[in-house]
């Protein structure tokens, strides 16, 4: 199973939201890293057909995704960002409709969505009107709403918005299991989320494909690249004018102010075995013209 | 401050506003001008033409002395009506406005003696002394009513024109309409509990009492607001339709609505008292419903006792007669306080424990008391800890029970419970079927002379065309020349001076001679229709007699104003069900997903445009057949297997079609239209970021045209789809009519097929969905 992106760009007047991006997805789970703006959304809405590309293709399994129509969104299930709902529905009643229109069979409707409210941990809650529900409950029950039919590709717009510690770390580790023998692509800003479960990241830059590559490849780029030093707050302020900052630490003996940069800085000290990915996308995402 | 500009411009209550007022202004016209509309009663331009003759008339009049004026006027009429009976031409709408003149001279010329008047009613009950014992409410009433008029003494009534004020006096629908508008007020400001907002108002330094009583002055501004718009519209539309409302200082009780009106005010005066009471009581009304839904955790059991009052408030004030033993609650109602000509043209003293009470004055301070007691007890409560609110039990399992009964996965079952239980459309719908049962109600008819004569032979001769019927006619015809030949004899013995002058009875011939002449000239007629359907007979149709009164009702002239009426109704059904159907789930923001699975495209267009068309199908099909059993049960259906050509309308048809196959033919263009305004609105919908927007802009582009036009912009009927919807005849032959009927028909054919184009090129195709779904999604 492979989804194949050919030359795809998306222009909304002058403005290029995606720029002749190429890309080859199997299973496993993607990633999409990148500022606002920088063409996820409009990514995830040319695979979904939810707008209309410019030029360029998109192939699943050698097929123009046009062309196969239904066929092709039968295979998709999409979780869009945390949104409003139809409140007067129930939670069951809910999926019941979302798995009328993704065409599923009564008999196998019940039995999948009993299964992935367990899942999701909404059971108990399923016969309460979403108009009550939580932004956490929302988000759960909208991730059920995107595996109903057990599709071959997974997207997620930011799937763990609005959970708490908890919740996402059972989310992402749900995401993990179901991505076997799917294809996940997964936009968000939670950059933690990425790193720990994606196999491939996707790096977008005002519609460009600026890298993709393995969390770990991408870490180990940029390894000699983060420096630390404590520092005042009014050195900080300094900092922040020169470099690119990462986080600012609280320690027993000041403030740590962590940045990336190609050159090693006299007043700061490399790191060393601690880089992250939130370092990769400083690095690739922030600032770079 | 900001409170109230949070409230005051919510799109929902803006919306409710724009509704009210066209509702108002649609109610009014209906209510006093469309029937003058009808020409077969009322000359063209009757309105207008009746207008500048009574400012004329009362220009004359107005600077004489009343009494002079009254006798002139008198003896104008008398004069007017002695030329109608010797057969000379008379103006129509000048004998009716001196008529009309004389009476309110009449009028203003008895009230200096009213004080009198009631004097001498006053003495007559004292002398009967069971009626009025010392002590009893009897005695004390008949001693205020003297004490009251005592002031009518030193009023001096004038003459002016008064048609605009009597009709702004009498129209009491905006008070029931006021009473929606604070309503929605209310529910705008609740829906902070809904959306659980009290958590954060509750916790800020102000957003406690000073919340509440900012929500009362809210209630209080937003009845004073819709008043002043109301009546600015009334006043508008009475100006518009019925003239001048003279000078406004002459004393109220120069309209004889005020005959009754213990009080020297002005017209200006008075029509700022009515207003002080609408307000009032809408704002009571108001404060009632907060302190209900603010205090009863379950909102549903709060609308049922407010509507429980309502309607117990309603039923008391209508039904209740003067002289029952329960008129206090009549009287002391919120429906009459409301209503103008009640408070200020009908004089009552109430019982009150045995004393008697002017109404006017015991209500007036009876509501400010309630306005304060209510609003005293709002900003008191604003110390209370606020709660979100709930469904009740009862509707929390019937919810439970639906959501466990209906586990399908039928898009349309899903699509029709989103639409019709979650956009509360079945409210909708039995309002439209209560307006529509209570339009289409059996009524009696009255009959003139010759519809009379025309019915009593189509009892006999209705039906295929025989020699036996024409020969009867020809009989009938020559028994009514008969008659009149020998009605004629006898009013020349009157004229000739074989018999004594007698006025009375040479009138009661002439008269006689008109009727049977009408009578003849109906059996005439018939006579010549009957060589007609002879002739198309030969030809091979089925012809025959046909009523025509049930049939010009059903499906001709005649019932065009009915027609008319239905088709706004059905508009506005159609309209709002189907602006809701896919802008629900834009102002969700469902799009994506929907648009994402696998039937989420052409297929839910097929099933959304199947629920609409199926509901419009039901609606308009109701709305025929209520009509068609109303027509009946007034007038009666037969024959309709009969060619249509039978029917004079429809003469120029050369296809044998039958009545039945015409009725039907209008039955589905009525739906072709209605199919037709769908896809404008579905298109509409689609493309609408939310609910508001969709139904502003369906309203716009559907209803307003149709709603200028019978308002009186002759320029609307080509591009008006109501002409379409409440197409009554298939116009055969009338140039005029098939212009007024082709024109937008093709209008909206082009328009429509453009909208469904365009929605099949949207969700079948893979095209670019709603730019600002696109934006939401990002």
């Amino acid at each position: 199973m492979e989804l194949v992106f050919e030359h795809l760009t998306k222009e909304y007047g002058n403005n290029k939201a995606l720029n002749d991006f190429n890309a080859c997805m199997k299973e496993g789970i993607y990633g999409i890293l990148g500022p606002n703006g920088s063409g996820k959304s409009t990514l995830m809405n040319c695979i979904t057909d939810n707008i209309k590309r410019t030029s360029g293709k998109i192939l699943f399994n050698g097929e123009e995704i046009l062309s196969m129509g239904s066929r092709f969104r039968q295979c998709v299930g999409f979780m869009p960002q945390q949104q409003g709902f139809y409140d007067n529905f129930t939670a069951y009643r809910f999926l019941f409709y979302i798995a009328g229109l993704k065409g599923i069979k009564r008999k196998a409707a019940k039995e999948q969505i009993d299964e992935l409210l367990e899942i999701v941990g909404l059971e108990s809650e399923k016969n309460r009107k979403l108009g009550g529900y939580s932004g956490g409950m929302r988000q759960r029950i909208l991730l059920a709403s995107a595996l109903l039919g057990n599709p071959s590709i997974v997207i997620m717009d930011e799937p763990t918005a609005g959970l708490d510690p908890e919740e996402r770390i059972r989310t992402r580790n749900f995401i993990s299991k179901i991505a076997q023998d799917r294809i996940v692509l997964l936009a968000t800003h939670v950059v933690s989320d990425i790193e720990c479960i994606a196999n491939q990241v996707i790096m977008l830059k005002k519609g460009k494909l600026i890298g993709q590559n393995t969390p770990y490849e991408l870490m180990d780029s940029v390894k000699d690249k983060i420096y630390e030093r404590v520092c005042s707050s009014g050195e900080i302020e300094m900092y922040q004018k020169k470099y690119k900052v990462g986080n600012i630490f609280q320690r027993q003996n000041g403030m740590v102010l962590r940045i990336v940069a190609d050159e090693k800085p006299e007043e700061f000290e490399p790191v060393t075995g601690d880089v992250s990915l939130e370092d990769v996308y400083l690095y690739y995402l922030k600032g770079r013209e | 401050m900001y409170e109230i500009k949070r409230i005051f411009f919510d799109r929902k209550l803006i919306a409710v506003f724009a509704a009210v007022l066209i509702c108002n202004c649609f109610v009014f016209y209906r209510e006093n001008v469309s029937e003058y509309n009808d020409l077969e009663y009322y000359q063209e331009n009757y309105l207008e033409n009746y207008g500048k003759e009574y400012e004329r008339i009362i220009g004359i009049y107005r600077e004489m002395d009343i009494e002079e004026g009254a006798d002139i006027a008198s003896s104008k009429v008398s004069s007017m009506m002695n030329d109608i009976s010797e057969g000379k031409e008379v103006d129509s709408i000048e004998i009716e406005v001196y008529a009309n003149v004389s009476s309110q001279l009449s009028y203003l010329a008895s009230y200096s003696n009213k004080y009198n008047m009631i004097l001498e009613n006053a003495e007559k009950i004292y002398r009967n002394k069971g009626l009025v014992r010392e002590g009893t409410f009897s005695k004390r009433n008949v001693d205020k009513t003297v004490e009251d008029f005592k002031i009518t003494e030193n009023i001096n009534v004038r003459l002016d024109s008064e048609r605009a004020m009597e009709k702004l006096i009498g129209y009491g629908f905006s008070d029931y309409l006021v009473i929606v508008f604070v309503v929605a007020l209310v529910l705008i400001i609740y829906k902070e509990r809904k959306r659980d907002l009290w958590n954060y108002v509750y916790t800020l330094k102000n957003g406690r009492r000073n919340v509440a009583a900012i929500r009362t002055v809210t209630i209080l501004l937003g009845s004073i607001f819709m008043e002043i718009c109301l009546f600015a519209e009334n006043i508008i539309m009475c100006r518009r339709f019925f003239g001048s409302f003279g000078d406004m200082t002459r004393a109220a009780q120069s309209n004889m609505m005020f005959n009754n009106l213990t009080l020297n005010i002005n017209m200006l005066e008075s029509i700022l008292l009515m207003f002080l009471f609408k307000v009032l009581a809408a704002a009571v009304m108001g404060g009632i419903f907060w302190l209900l839904i603010s205090n009863i955790k379950v909102p549903v059991i709060s609308f049922a006792i407010f509507g429980t009052f309502i309607v117990l408030q309603y039923m008391a004030y209508t039904e209740i007669e003067s002289v029952s033993s329960m008129k206090n609650f009549k009287y002391i109602n919120i429906f009459s306080f409301m209503d103008g000509e009640n408070m200020l043209g009908v004089y009552n003293n109430l019982n009150i424990f045995g004393y008697a009470f002017g109404k006017i004055v015991f209500l007036t301070i009876l509501f400010l008391v309630l306005y304060g007691v209510i609003n005293g007890g709002i900003i008191l409560m604003g110390e209370r800890k606020p709660f979100s609110s709930r469904s009740g039990r009862l509707l929390g399992k019937i919810n439970i029970f639906g959501t466990k009964l209906f586990t399908y996965t039928s898009v349309m079952l899903h699509e029709l419970w989103k639409l019709i239980i979650g956009q509360r459309v079945w409210i909708m719908g039995v309002l439209f079927f209560i307006v529509f049962a209570s339009l289409t109600k059996s009524e009696n008819v009255y009959f003139d002379y010759k519809s009379t004569v025309y019915n009593q032979y189509m009892e006999y001769i209705s039906g295929g065309i025989t020699e036996e019927k024409i020969q009867y006619l020809d009989e009938e015809i020559a028994l009514w020349q008969k008659q009149i030949d020998e009605t004629g004899r006898e009013l020349e013995k009157y004229y000739n001076g074989e018999y004594e002058y007698n006025d009375s009875e040479i009138l009661s011939l002439e008269k006689k001679i008109v009727k049977l002449n009408d009578g003849k000239s109906v059996a005439q007629e018939l006579r010549a229709e009957g060589e007609e359907l002879k002739q198309l007979s030969d030809n091979g149709y089925n012809a025959g007699y046909a009523n025509k009164i049930t049939y010009n009702m059903y499906i001709g002239n005649e019932g065009v104003n009915s027609s008319n009426l239905d088709g706004v109704l059905l508009m506005a059904f159609v309209v709002i069900i189907t602006a809701l159907i896919w802008s629900v789930d834009n102002q969700s923001n469902m799009t994506g997903i929907i648009r994402t699975s696998k039937w989420g495209r052409g297929r839910l267009l097929a099933v959304k445009t199947g629920i609409s068309f199926f509901l419009a199908f039901l609606a308009e099909t109701i709305l025929f057949i209520m009509r068609y059993l109303q027509i009946d049960n007034t007038y009666g259906f037969s024959n309709m297997d009969l060619s249509a050509v039978s029917l004079k309308a429809y003469r120029s048809i050369e296809a044998d079609i039958s009545i039945t196959g015409i009725i039907i033919a209008i039955y589905f263009l009525r739906l072709i239209s209605l199919w037709l305004i769908i896809c404008i609105v579905q298109y509409i919908s689609c493309n609408s970021k939310n609910n508001v927007y969709s139904l502003a802009i369906s309203g716009i582009v559907l209803i307003l045209p149709g709603y200028l036009y019978y308002g009186g912009i002759d320029a609307m009927k080509y591009i008006s789809p109501v002409k379409c919807v409440s197409v009554v005849s298939l116009w055969i032959g009338s140039r005029d009519e098939i212009i007024k009927f082709v024109i937008p028909m093709l209008v909206l054919f082009a328009a429509g097929c453009a909208a469904f184009g365009m929605l099949v090129k949207k969700n079948v195709k893979n095209i670019l969905p709603v730019r600002k779904n696109i934006r939401i999604l990002k």
